[in-house]
């Protein structure tokens, strides 16, 4: 029974893409086949993200106004067997394409895959709108300050709206110490006001800039603590039931020290 | 119990003024050329000018066509000349209805209402009831002479799904005018509106980013954190009440009000019910001490 997931969030910059990248890749590496489709035409980013620029020869665009075919601009990622992306195109705009023509993709793409993950781009026109077209669930990106949850609460609003079943949060960038001195909202505060059900908390981490800049998201990397979370969001997306946050749990003495002493620490948040 | 009408003017019949239970109805003849109707208007007046200071009128407009420009200049005549305020309209053309209701702020009735009581204004009405989530039918009001007895019955509840398409309800006109009741049964969130002439409720918070703008009241059954403009037709009676009380901005009638700079944001949920209400020329918002403000 394929899905199409979108994943969105109405304020730019708080982690769609990092997050479609890493959900495709832990489905993936989960034994799921994954399509991970970029929906931001004209500013498109998971394919950087995910180290597969280089490949690219088709996309989005030319799949859907026939220049080739679907088979020809997905592009396998050669690190794990389930992985496909489908990039957008970066010479055009999200006028492209309408959102009967993604309905219309995302269709296809779901007779050949388990997952699809669409990373929606920033904003609520024509690119979002395009982006939920064919999706079948949501999931919103969210960072724990107030400009992101306004915009998330206004992508809630939309979500609804399309009559898609309620979305699923992602607090992503989540600082634990801030939000113990009282400087950062709590995940309690944040799911008061947006009133859906959490799926995963991704803490903030410098991993996430270097890992982009490498083109390796931090899925692949078993030691990291954000690889971590977001391989629990894919524990959770498949159904796995009762799967701890990784950024609730308490920071032990030795865990403390090894990480004083600059040793590896393993999903210690 | 009609008064018998003062004179005429003196365009044999232009402009007729009656008092038909306690309400001025100033008639105007559909014939006449617009500039001939407000110097009659305005001559029938001059015979008795303080007699009407102070009064609500309402104009009998039928099927004459009247342009939107001439209709605001008599309705400013009558105020700025006489005193006399026009609170409501009797025509049926549609587009002068939509732009009377929101440019000249006047109800507007497509059939003539002889026998119809002083239409009290709308939101006082609706605080004499306070927080009707389920109004009784209102009682049968209009007596007297000629009496016609409507059936009443109470205004259908709309149920909260599309808010956002959910602008005016189908309750039929009810006698005492203006116990229309919105009922939303989810959160309002940001961007999402809601606009209603008559009475709001919210089973609900409503979201920073969201707005309610009512005729009426504005009752919160959860946060309010976003707008809330009561009285929106311009009528400082309005009243706003929540639980918790934290929007962004706040309307009554024309007045405005920004909240006092060290209300909480974000946070827990607090549950403390708060009135905001007009009072000596200004919003003041006090504890809701489970009866509305005098």
């Amino acid at each position: 029974m394929s899905e199409c997931i979108v994943i969105t969030s109405g304020k730019g910059g708080v982690g769609k893409t990092t997050t479609s990248a890493n959900l495709g890749v832990a489905l993936a590496l989960s034994g799921y086949k994954t399509a991970v489709v970029d929906a931001d035409i004209g500013l498109r980013n998971l394919d950087v993200i995910l180290g597969l620029e280089n490949r690219i020869v088709y996309d989005l665009v030319h799949v859907i106004e026939g220049e080739c075919r679907l088979r020809q601009a997905l592009i396998r990622d050669k690190r794990t067997d389930n992985l496909y992306l489908l990039p957008a195109a970066q010479t055009r705009d999200k006028s492209s394409i309408t959102p009967e023509q993604m309905a219309g993709l995302v269709a296809q793409l779901k007779e050949e895959f388990d997952y699809v993950i669409m990373d929606c781009p920033a904003g609520i026109e024509q690119g979002f709108r395009n982006s939920i077209a064919g999706a079948d669930k949501a999931i919103i990106v969210t960072t724990p300050e107030v400009s992101a949850i306004r915009d998330a609460d206004r992508i809630i609003g939309l979500v609804e709206a399309a009559e898609l079943p309620e979305p699923r949060l992602i607090i992503n960038r989540f600082r634990k110490k801030m939000v113990a001195r009282g400087d950062m909202m709590n995940k309690e505060d944040i799911l008061e006001i947006l009133a859906i059900p959490l799926i995963g908390i991704v803490p903030d981490h410098e991993d996430v800039i270097i890992t982009a800049n490498k083109g390796q998201p931090a899925v692949f990397d078993e030691e990291s603590v954000v690889g971590e979370a977001y391989r629990r969001v894919a524990r959770r997306i498949i159904g796995e039931p009762d799967v701890p946050y990784v950024a609730t749990a308490e920071y032990g003495f030795w865990t403390n020290f090894r990480r004083w002493m600059g040793l590896s620490v393993r999903g210690a948040y | 119990m009609a008064t018998p009408a003062p004179a005429i003017s003196a365009d044999s019949g232009a402009v007729a003024i009656s008092m038909i239970d306690g309400v001025l109805v100033v008639s105007l003849d559909p014939s006449a050329r617009f500039e001939a109707l407000r110097q009659c208007t305005r001559d029938l007046f001059n015979q008795t000018p303080e007699r009407f200071r102070g009064y609500d009128a309402r104009l009998d407009l039928a099927t004459r066509p009247i342009d939107l420009f001439d209709l605001r200049r008599l309705v400013h005549l009558l105020r700025d000349e006489f005193g006399v305020t026009v609170t409501a309209l009797y025509c049926t053309q549609t587009n002068l209805t939509r732009f009377a209701e929101r440019e000249l702020k006047l109800k507007v009735y497509t059939e003539r209402q002889e026998n119809a009581p002083k239409k009290p204004p709308v939101a006082k009405v609706s605080a004499a009831r306070p927080s009707a989530a389920r109004p009784e039918p209102a009682k049968v009001l209009i007596d007297g002479p000629g009496a016609q007895t409507k059936k009443l019955t109470a205004p259908k509840l709309e149920s909260g799904r599309g808010a956002e398409r959910a602008a005016r309800s189908d309750a039929p006109e009810l006698a005492d005018g203006g116990s229309r009741l919105q009922t939303i049964e989810r959160s309002l969130r940001s961007g999402q509106k809601v606009h209603f002439d008559g009475d709001v409720v919210v089973f609900g918070d409503i979201n920073p980013g969201a707005e309610v703008i009512a005729s009426g009241n504005i009752m919160v059954f959860g946060a309010l954190k976003g707008l809330a403009h009561a009285g929106a037709r311009g009528d400082d009676g309005g009243l706003i009440i929540s639980f918790d009380f934290r929007p962004t901005q706040l309307r009554i009638g024309r007045k405005i009000a920004l909240p006092p700079d060290q209300i909480r944001r974000g946070g827990g949920r607090v549950w403390s019910p708060e009135v905001a209400w007009v009072q000596g020329g200004q919003i003041i918002i006090e504890p809701y001490q489970g009866r509305l403000p005098k």
